[in-house]
């Protein structure tokens, strides 16, 4: 069981709504991935274009809806798209992402953080997507975010968690849940995330341009439900070679007066 | 007659309509939109409320697939 | 606000004394193989079960203290301001029902002091004094460290507790560390040994690492008084969930650990439970595999025999040549000392000792400007 805010899941599978080749096969793969939570982008309307929308689809297959501020490249800009998704969507969660960065689509750490206090205060759930930084991320949970969302990789590089140094710090160090977004291109990135302690995992990418993507989302949703299963069960620590050195107890046994 | 921009788009309204109106005379009184008018974010309950003045700048945007 | 009390209501002291009790070897091997430590894996290391596993549990704390702290070893001295206490604590020398000369120093003899503390070649102080509000109060304070503090790099206090405010107060008056031990998160044991004056107040004390954190004291010493309650083991679990409650809660504050036994003082106590030396290193090195990054001390409390042995393997802190009576260093008067040390070598000798065990002793590693008081003295130049 997963708990973020005020809201329960029963899978700790996030899926992203982009990149499909159409909405009927990004319906099919969320419904087959199990996920509970779907991100969303909020775009200015092309009035001389047709309707792109995928919403009511969505909203009747039940899943909870996360739009993102994707576009933003400042706080004052991802505060303005946050208020549109939450009038548009009538949710007060928001997946906060400010990435100028357009080579490798970074988060910006410091337009994050002046952004989440700020959406914070004005009554948002938020949920930042951020580097791998254990420090911004106690940061961002000090401003009041309701989890944090540490990238693996950059966006769709599919590398897996090249972080996951930084990540298994961030996962002993946070107390709010973490959620390992970015860079997971197979189902044995999303196993692993679960077992270095993640609580949950955001895949858009790797489902979505999958050759099958309704399969590879049935992938993920096996790798993770092996994910919650090992964690309950224990995983084994690994051991460390002891290096033989000289004894450092031996003086013990000849203590004068032992107390 | 009033003439405003509506997504860089040139639309002509009828004099005091409002913005519930406007959305309907395009084809997008949809669920899953908000929209600015002169970079104020306007709330939804007050669309069948609030009027258009000539010159009036819109953004409307609709929620899309997006990670 | 929620504070460590919040989590130390909800701690059963019958309940961890019997976890600590049945615990097996698989439980210990378990913990020792474990990259990062649970609590429950540090209580499988408190337990009786857990010592015959001391050497690779020394180790493996070996190993730890040099990947964080090299090969260094931080040297410290306690310099007591007066004996002089209001409060009537059954295990101290300095109680206010023994019949002992007091003494408060004051400003000529606190010159003396540093004089003579500076040419023992310290330059890391530790101010104790007993507990008095009128006569060593924030009074005495606010006159006296600032003349303390510069003779001195680094500047340390083991008072009684004191407000957030104080404490923010002496933040600018140069204080860089604060001492304050519980002696025993037991509350019916704190109360028999605790008679009289404000020391009586177990909550007040147990919250003070609390109010030092916020008022931003930039290091924090905890510590039980082993022996005092009837379980030590207890007591010292005790102070690791104290310690990873304010390391979670205040991760910008260092933290410090300090193991006094109950020794013999004037008017004496016999203590509810031993710990002999083997258990004190066990005791040690489980601290450090919970907590690698956090200071451990030894004090002139211990034998030079344990010191020599104990230090090089996971101690990065210890005071030498200590007097533990006010004006000691400039004058030597038994009479009136706290406590009375084991290891009476003079620094040198300690300093010489553990250079042979291949470890390097510090006497500075701070900065008056780093602990951004901006007197009138301060300036970032360095």
């Amino acid at each position: 069981m997963l708990k973020i805010a005020d809201t329960t899941f029963t899978s700790r599978l996030f899926t992203g709504t982009g990149k499909f080749a159409t909405p009927d096969v990004m319906l099919a793969a969320i419904t087959a991935s199990g996920s509970q939570l779907v991100t969303l982008a909020m775009r200015r309307i092309d009035l001389r274009g047709g309707n792109d929308a995928i919403l009511p689809a969505l909203i009747r297959a039940g899943v909870k809806l996360l739009p993102n501020t994707s576009g933003a490249k400042t706080a004052e800009e991802a505060v303005f798209a946050a208020r549109l998704a939450r009038e548009a969507l009538g949710t007060h969660w928001i997946k906060l992402e400010i990435h100028p960065d357009m080579r490798y689509l970074l988060p910006d750490p410091v337009e994050t953080l002046k952004a989440a206090e700020l959406l914070v205060r004005e009554g948002f759930i938020v949920l930042p997507y951020c580097g791998a930084d254990p420090v911004l991320c106690r940061r961002l949970e000090e401003a009041g975010c309701a989890a944090v969302m540490p990238l693996g990789a950059p966006i769709g590089s599919n590398q897996g968690l090249i972080t996951r140094d930084f990540l298994r710090i961030i996962i002993e160090q946070a107390g709010i849940p973490v959620v390992v977004d970015a860079g997971i291109g197979a189902p044995s990135h999303a196993l692993e995330a679960l077992e270095l302690g993640a609580d949950a995992v955001l895949v858009n990418t790797a489902i979505a341009v999958a050759r099958d993507p309704v399969a590879m989302a049935c992938a993920f949703r096996l790798a993770l439900d092996a994910g919650e299963l090992a964690r309950e069960a224990g995983i084994a620590p690994s051991r460390r070679d002891a290096s033989a050195t000289s004894p450092l107890t031996g003086f013990l046994t000849q203590t004068e007066g032992a107390l | 007659m009033i003439s405003i921009m509506v997504n860089d788009l040139p639309v002509e309204l009828a004099q005091k309509a409002t913005l519930q109106e406007m959305l309907t005379q395009l084809g997008r009184a949809d669920d899953g939109t908000a929209l600015a008018v002169n970079q104020m974010i306007i709330p939804r309950l007050e669309w069948p409320h609030h009027r258009l003045t000539d010159g009036d700048d819109i953004l409307l945007f609709q929620a899309i697939a997006g990670g | 606000m929620s504070s460590f009390e919040t989590r130390w209501h909800q701690l059963d002291w019958g309940d961890i004394g019997r976890s600590i009790n049945t615990t097996t070897a698989q439980d210990v091997e378990q913990a020792l193989s474990a990259e990062r430590l649970t609590l429950r894996n540090f209580m499988a290391l408190l337990s009786p079960a857990a010592l015959p596993y001391i050497e690779p549990m020394a180790q493996r704390a070996q190993q730890l203290t040099r990947k964080r702290f090299g090969n260094v070893v931080n040297f410290y001295l306690p310099l007591y301001l007066s004996n002089l206490c209001s409060n009537d604590c059954t295990y101290c020398g300095f109680s206010m029902s023994n019949h002992i000369k007091r003494k408060t120093l004051d400003e000529s003899e606190i010159i003396k002091e540093c004089e003579a503390i500076r040419a023992m070649g310290f330059d890391n102080l530790l101010l104790v004094t007993g507990e008095h509000k009128t006569k060593v109060g924030m009074e005495y304070f606010r006159r006296y460290i600032p003349l303390i503090r510069d003779y001195f790099s680094s500047l340390m206090m083991e008072v009684q507790p004191l407000s957030q405010e104080d404490y923010a107060e002496l933040k600018t008056l140069g204080v860089d560390g604060v001492m304050v031990y519980q002696e025993t998160y037991h509350p019916a044991t704190y109360q028999q040994h605790h008679l009289r004056g404000q020391k009586m107040d177990f909550s007040w004390r147990l919250e003070t690492p609390d109010r030092l954190a916020r008022a931003g004291i930039d290091k924090i010493g905890l510590g039980a008084l082993i022996g005092l309650s009837d379980n030590w083991r207890t007591d010292c679990y005790m102070v690791a969930e104290h310690l990873l409650y304010l390391q979670h809660a205040y991760w910008q504050s260092r933290y410090s650990l300090s193991f006094p036994r109950l020794r013999p003082c004037a008017g004496g106590i016999t203590p509810a439970s031993l710990m002999n030396e083997a258990q004190l290193l066990q005791v040690m090195c489980a601290f450090r595999l919970l907590a690698p990054d956090v200071e451990l001390s030894l004090s002139t409390r211990e034998s030079p025999y344990f010191r020599d042995h104990a230090v090089p393997i996971m101690v990065n802190s210890v005071s030498a040549g200590s007097k533990t009576q006010p004006g000691g260093y400039a004058r030597n008067q038994s009479e009136l000392e706290q406590f009375e040390p084991h290891d009476n070598r003079s620094p040198q000798e300690v300093a010489q000792v553990l250079i042979q065990a291949g470890l390097q002793p510090v006497w500075k590693d701070w900065d008056k400007h780093l602990g951004r008081t901006p007197t009138a003295k301060a300036s970032l130049t360095l």
